[in-house]
């Protein structure tokens, strides 16, 4: 199992001196792995910690596995955690995108912009695609009162060849084309890095990418993470 | 180890989204305020700011519509290249709401582009310098154009300049808000576009249930500006 992440801070974080509003978290367990990227709302005044409390809320809900994954539970208990930390609508808002590996199973979910790339051999979909409304800079958060009708999952078989690519908007408008969710041949390239090197290696070229190549085409923070079950 | 990075062929370059952003001026004589060379000057140098701002310049596809009698796309919605914009003046009365339907279309076609292409877009920006004197009634479209806005199609900014009542142009939006401006203030206004155009440009994404984010650039400016 091999989890590779990157996040960078976009230039306007930079430029205003802004923490990075994207968090990455990983937990690998003997066989299971969870995986959870959430981008903070910039224009809320917590929308980091809110996603830093959301990462972990979801890696210790996936801690023991996808068995006792019940969306509504799930949510409600991501909006009750969030609440205990006094974090509501109007002062913090993050999307989520998560993958948990268990065993030969796989769960995937996502509510706001972002992307979820599953590639098998060397064939890449976007099967979880980002929710923007109409317009590309309104998409929604947790917490909200209409997280329920967002929040999307789906469950599936792990093949030998497997590989999951999350990646948050500004990233992921260059991985796939929207018209067919055929990923582009990038996912290729990403997942023989994740062939090829070490989860260190890989992280440090995937930020290299980001700070060179992605930055070029959002100013906003960049992340993505790479999942090799 | 040797930096690795993707070839540009391994990843698509042309989906940043856009901003399209639609000035429409009324240029009749009734308009005795504009003085049409200052600005031409002003949306000139609007252009060459987005131009010179990587960001703006990828993203913002500026369309300028000028009326009096008649409504004359003085440029369709393109990315903003080094050509310069001519807007010419007319003594005739102005229709208003010719002009409206006009802009609405304009952004109607632009976002079917988009869908077509697979191209995401920000809140459509229509900015509006107008006398607030129509020969047309313009009820009809103005109910369009705040259905669009209250179902967050568009952003439409109403700016008055001279004498007349503003009760026409205060149909154009849900709250009747107009900016009254006098003819000093236009470079101010002008420098307050370039400011809206990049912090909308550069911002990221607000919550779909939240209106007011969506006016992140020209609100904040103008409340800040009691000069306006």
């Amino acid at each position: 199992m091999k989890v590779a992440t990157a996040s960078v801070t976009g230039k306007t974080h930079i430029e205003t001196k802004i923490d990075c509003q994207d968090i990455i978290k990983k937990y690998i367990g003997e066989n299971s792995c969870v995986t959870v990227l959430s981008d903070g709302a910039g224009s809320k005044k917590y929308g980091r910690r809110c996603a830093e409390i959301l990462c972990d809320a979801v890696v210790d809900y996936f801690k023991e596995g996808i068995g006792k994954f019940n969306s509504e539970k799930f949510i409600t208990r991501l909006l009750f955690t969030l609440s205990n930390h006094d974090l509501d609508e109007k002062n913090s808002g993050a999307t989520l995108l998560f993958t948990v590996v268990d065993g030969d199973n796989f769960l995937i979910g996502h509510l706001g912009d972002g992307v979820i790339i599953e590639g098998i051999d060397t064939k890449f979909k976007a099967v979880s695609l980002p929710e923007n409304g109409h317009l590309a800079n309104l998409t929604y958060f947790l917490p909200s009162s209409d997280v329920y009708e967002h929040f999307r999952y789906a469950l599936g078989k792990i093949t030998k060849n497997t590989i999951f690519i999350m990646a948050s908007d500004g990233v992921s408008d260059l991985l796939y084309d929207p018209k067919t969710n055929i990923g582009y041949s990038a996912c290729e390239r990403i997942a023989e890095w994740v062939e090829e090197y070490s989860e260190t290696e890989c992280a440090e070229i995937l930020k290299d990418n980001l700070k060179e190549i992605f930055s070029n085409y959002s100013s906003d923070d960049l992340s993505i993470a790479v999942i090799k079950p | 180890m040797a930096k690795i990075f993707l070839e540009q062929t391994d990843y698509n370059t042309n989906k940043t989204p856009r901003l399209p952003i639609c000035i429409c001026i009324d240029v009749s004589s009734k308009v005795s305020a504009i003085n049409l060379t200052e600005i031409t000057t002003f949306i000139n140098d609007l252009s060459n700011h987005i131009l010179n701002n990587i960001e703006c310049a990828s993203k913002v596809q500026l369309c300028v519509v000028a009326f009096a009698n008649k409504t004359e796309i003085v440029s369709g919605f393109k990315a903003v290249d080094a050509t310069p914009f001519t807007v010419t003046g007319s003594e005739e009365q102005p229709d208003l709401d010719t002009a409206l339907r006009k802009c609405a279309d304009l952004f109607n076609a632009q976002i079917e582009t988009y869908r077509e292409k697979g191209i995401s877009y920000y809140l459509p920006e229509l900015l509006l310098i107008s006398s607030g004197v129509t020969t047309t009634d313009i009820t009809e479209t103005a109910n369009r154009l705040r259905n669009a806005q209250n179902s967050k199609y568009l952003s439409l900014m109403p700016f008055k300049i001279g004498e007349a009542p503003a009760i026409e142009l205060e149909k154009l939006t849900e709250s009747g808000r107009v900016y009254t401006i006098e003819h000093k203030d236009f470079s101010k206004l002008f420098d307050c576009m370039k400011s809206g155009i990049e912090l909308l440009s550069a911002s990221s994404a607000a919550a779909c249930n939240s209106l007011e984010s969506q006016m992140v650039g020209w609100e904040q400016f103008f409340k800040k500006d009691d000069d306006l």
